[in-house]
């Protein structure tokens, strides 16, 4: 029996900036939210391949697929490090820290 | 200290008008990411889990306050308003942008500083003793020698493509301050038996998912012979390393596999084979550098201070800080301060830009400009006069940085972990927060003593977990963070790496289980002067197992 | 299809590389090391992997013009120690990197004794011989010492300055 497709978004790193992005419908966005989600194996190959062609044109490095939980709406991830990755959790002000609760 | 001369600085500028460019190679594409990648990582800059990050070298953990007065203006005119100072003795910045990075690194420049190899397959900052030239049990100044290595290892055309990274450590104290054993190269500096001091040469140290303590490769290497010696030992590296698995690419591996034997006879034939004359430094460049590192002709003090007596007897927080972070000088009448970057529930390493300030101001005024970066991630003051600590103490607590807590439970080296790295598979920063704050009482921490706390958030150890009197390794378990415990690592002289209790935790459950383990300690310590590590060594880890998984109800 | 650059710039490539059972032109030919035992061919040369002992080829460097060492991949750095020991046991023919390394490596190559790159077209699409020049020209200095080629040594500078 094929396993059951799980929706994904693209993810990367802004070349010039660094900050995380995703890929959106026409762009690279900053949250998550705004992800265009593939919800077919065919979708995500097609994500694949804009964010391929966004490498060679020096927009993004390292781009890869992020499973995400539709549940809420909007994707959500659902490895702890991609969670931990949407939700910038780490801005860290030095001290007794700040860190954002992490949704499980 | 070290002071570059035109040489040093025009290589400095040179290398970064050479990053200049290949950032703009990059951004106009005649570089590929692929080929830009070990260029940039040789300039120190990584692709985290959030965005790029800038290792800035810190040489053998050295810094003045001008320089550090510099940390302070990259963070915040480049970064967030603060930095992370690291088990390597160096400090990272975590949101740089790859356009902004030139000028970063010509700010540092301007300040004898780069980030030259502090990433990459490539020979990596020499790392030393934070109390190198004050501490009162060294045969001399390591870092003469560190700086040496340093200089030898800049742009080495044949060994900056290495099968993997190499980090070398020296140390020249009677006490282990620098980890030496966990180095690809640890150099001991050392007296033989007729009075020459020269090296005691190990190899294949390394942490990683295959910890290895080093081995002796030389009992005793002559100091002229320093560097074609290394330069044979890095070239029978490069040659026979394992290229086929990153894994196995460490120099580590290379000896294990071969055994010291071979890989010394291998050695040895090179370094015969070998120009020495021609690769060894001249006497009279050993001689210019030595001159930078000669004892600064410290003001006479007196041995005892009153003013220093009335504020031990009056403050007993002051008192408990001298008492847990400060440590005997060579000069008399003066203290090498360590300033915890350990607050309670704090960030292990981080520094803000106004508390590096405060630090520049607090060494230029009562420790001679200068600072260290010590592999636990704290800092140095290494000269302070008696009658100056109480100063130094309240503008320390103006900042947050007077924990009176170095080497104890709370005292914890952590790497970024799943909050920055891209290679994690846990956090760590929030698991030392916790434990942190459950030992926050500093009665209590006293109480229990010396107790080393160390926690990677991957395999990787860059938060040097097996070396930990208590090491934990985040790990990923189906998706879920696992906590695994070590125990009876240690990372002096008598190093040894440490074993494991079982099955790991949950996030939630490792306070309380360093509390288990801490309270069992208690309860089985002969004295309060035997600490958890020598307790450790002396029951085994039976009692500590039981504690954890067979509570008695 | 490739790019020969020396110090000067881009080269004419007299030599042809012979694969494992070709006849041997009549000009220079570069062959394996397994072919060199009993061969009778001038000028000589061989490619060798980086995996190659060069020690085991001392006896041979009286008849090799050249010795091309192969580089897999420009981060694989073995070939510098390889072609750093052909040196230093004598060899004083021309010495070739054959293979991907890029630009940005032209200095230390030459630092460890080689005298000329042989890249890949695709590459030299992307970094011309311009590129290769330029490196050179700012490389600057170096602070180890024992090599020649590219940047001049720092320590040695240093010596001269203090007399
Ligand atoms: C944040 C980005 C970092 C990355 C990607 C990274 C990567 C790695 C990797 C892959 C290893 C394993 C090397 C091997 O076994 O061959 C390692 C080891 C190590 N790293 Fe890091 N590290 C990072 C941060 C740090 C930090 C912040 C420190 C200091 C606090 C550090 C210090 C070390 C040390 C001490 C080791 C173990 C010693 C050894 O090399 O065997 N690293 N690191
Ligand atoms: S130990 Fe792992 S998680 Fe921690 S800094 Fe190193 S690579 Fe990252």
């Amino acid at each position: 029996m094929a396993k059951a497709f799980i929706p994904s978004v693209l993810a990367a790193n802004d070349l010039v900036e660094g900050d995380s992005v995703y890929l959106g419908t026409d762009t690279w966005v900053r949250e998550i939210a705004r992800a265009a989600v593939a919800t077919t194996p065919a979708e995500a190959e097609a994500l694949a391949a804009r964010g391929v062609a966004a490498e060679r044109a020096n927009l993004v490095v390292g781009a890869y697929a992020v499973e995400v939980n539709l549940a809420g709406g909007t994707p959500w991830p659902i490895a702890r490090r991609e969670q931990i990755k949407a939700s910038r959790a780490t801005t860290i002000p030095v001290g007794p820290a700040a860190l954002l609760d992490v949704a499980a | 200290m070290y002071r570059y001369d035109e040489f040093d600085a025009g290589f400095v500028r040179a290398r970064v008008a050479e990053f200049r460019d290949q950032v703009g190679r990059r951004l106009a594409g005649s570089l590929t990411e692929d080929e830009f990648k070990p260029l940039r990582l040789m300039n120190g800059l990584y692709l985290q889990l959030h965005a790029y990050m800038l290792r800035v070298a810190i040489p053998y953990g050295t810094l003045s306050s001008r320089q550090m007065r510099m940390l302070a203006e990259i963070a915040e005119r480049w970064d967030r308003g603060y930095g992370h100072f690291t088990t390597r003795q160096n400090i990272q910045f975590n949101w740089p942008k790859l356009r902004d990075v030139p000028d970063i690194l010509d700010a540092l420049a301007s300040v004898e500083m780069h980030a030259i190899q502090t990433s990459g397959n490539c020979i990596r900052n020499t790392t030393s003793d934070p109390l190198a030239g004050v501490a009162p049990d060294e045969i001399e100044d390591p870092r003469v020698t560190c700086e040496l290595i340093r200089q030898w290892s800049s742009l080495h055309p044949e060994f900056t493509f290495l099968g993997r990274k190499f980090k070398i450590a020296v140390s020249a104290a009677e006490e282990d301050r620098a980890a030496v054993a966990t180095h690809d190269i640890g150099l001991y500096i050392v007296r033989n038996d007729a009075g020459e001091v020269g090296y005691r040469v190990l190899v294949g140290g390394g942490q990683g998912r295959t910890p290895m303590l080093a081995k002796e490769l030389r009992a005793f290497l002559p100091k002229a012979d320093l560097l074609p010696y290394l330069e044979a030992a890095l070239r029978v590296y490069n040659l026979h390393g394992r290229r086929d698995n990153k894994f196995k690419a460490r120099i580590k591996i290379l000896v294990h596999e071969l055994g010291i034997e071979e890989y010394r006879r291998q050695v040895e034939e090179e370094f015969a084979r070998l120009d020495r004359a021609a690769i060894a430094a001249p006497e009279a460049e050993v001689a210019r550098i030595a001159a930078y590192f000669a004892p600064a002709p410290l003001p006479a003090r007196p041995a005892e201070d009153a003013g220093f007596e009335r504020a031990l007897k009056a403050d007993p927080a002051f008192a408990a800080w001298v008492g847990q972070n400060t440590h005997p000088h060579r000069v008399p009448g003066y203290r090498a301060v360590t300033v915890s970057l350990k607050p309670v529930g704090g960030v292990p390493g981080d520094a803000t830009a106004e508390q590096m300030r405060v630090l520049a101001d607090l060494a230029e005024a009562h420790s001679g400009a200068e600072l260290r970066v010590t592999h636990e991630q704290n800092i140095v003051l290494p000269s302070v006069g008696l009658g100056d600590l109480p100063k130094v103490f309240r503008g320390l607590a103006g900042v947050g940085l007077d924990a009176p807590n170095r080497g104890l439970v709370t005292d914890i080296i952590a790497c970024p972990g799943l909050d920055y790295c891209a290679l994690a598979t846990a956090r760590s920063i929030p698991v030392a927060q916790a434990i942190s704050r459950r030992f926050g009482d500093p009665r209590r921490q006293a109480e229990i003593g010396p107790l080393a706390i160390k926690i990677s958030g991957c395999i990787n150890a860059c938060g040097h977990h097996h070396v930990g009197h208590i090491g934990i390794l985040g790990i990923d378990k189906a998706g879920v963070e696992s906590y695994q415990i070590t125990l009876g690592g240690h990372a002096g002289a008598d190093a040894s790496l440490g074993e494991r209790t079982g099955p790991g935790f949950a996030f939630d459950e490792v306070p309380g289980v360093i509390e288990t383990l801490v309270d069992r300690y208690l309860e089985l310590r002969t004295s309060r002067r035997e600490t958890f590590l020598q307790t450790y060594r002396r029951v085994g880890m039976e009692p500590f197992r039981e504690a954890l998984y067979e509570p008695a109800h | 299809m490739s790019l020969l650059i020396d110090r000067g710039g881009p080269i004419a490539d007299p030599w042809v590389r012979v694969q494992r059972d070709e006849p041997l032109p009549d000009g220079p030919a570069i062959v394996d090391p397994d072919r060199l035992a009993g061969l009778d061919h001038a000028p000589l040369g061989v490619h060798l992997p980086n995996t190659a002992d060069a020690a085991a080829l001392a006896s041979e460097f009286s008849r090799l013009a050249l010795i091309s060492i192969d580089f897999p991949a420009f981060n694989d750095g073995r070939g510098f120690s390889i072609a750093r020991r052909l040196r230093e046991l004598g060899y004083t023919g021309r010495l070739r990197a054959a293979g991907p390394v890029i630009a940005d490596q032209f200095a230390y190559l030459l630092e460890c004794g080689f005298d000329e790159v042989e890249i890949p077209d695709a590459l030299a699409a992307r970094q011309p011989a311009e590129h290769w020049l330029a490196a050179i020209a700012r490389a600057g200095h170096a602070y180890q010492r024992g090599r020649t080629g590219a940047r001049a040594s720092i320590l040695d500078a240093r010596s001269a300055d203090h007399g």
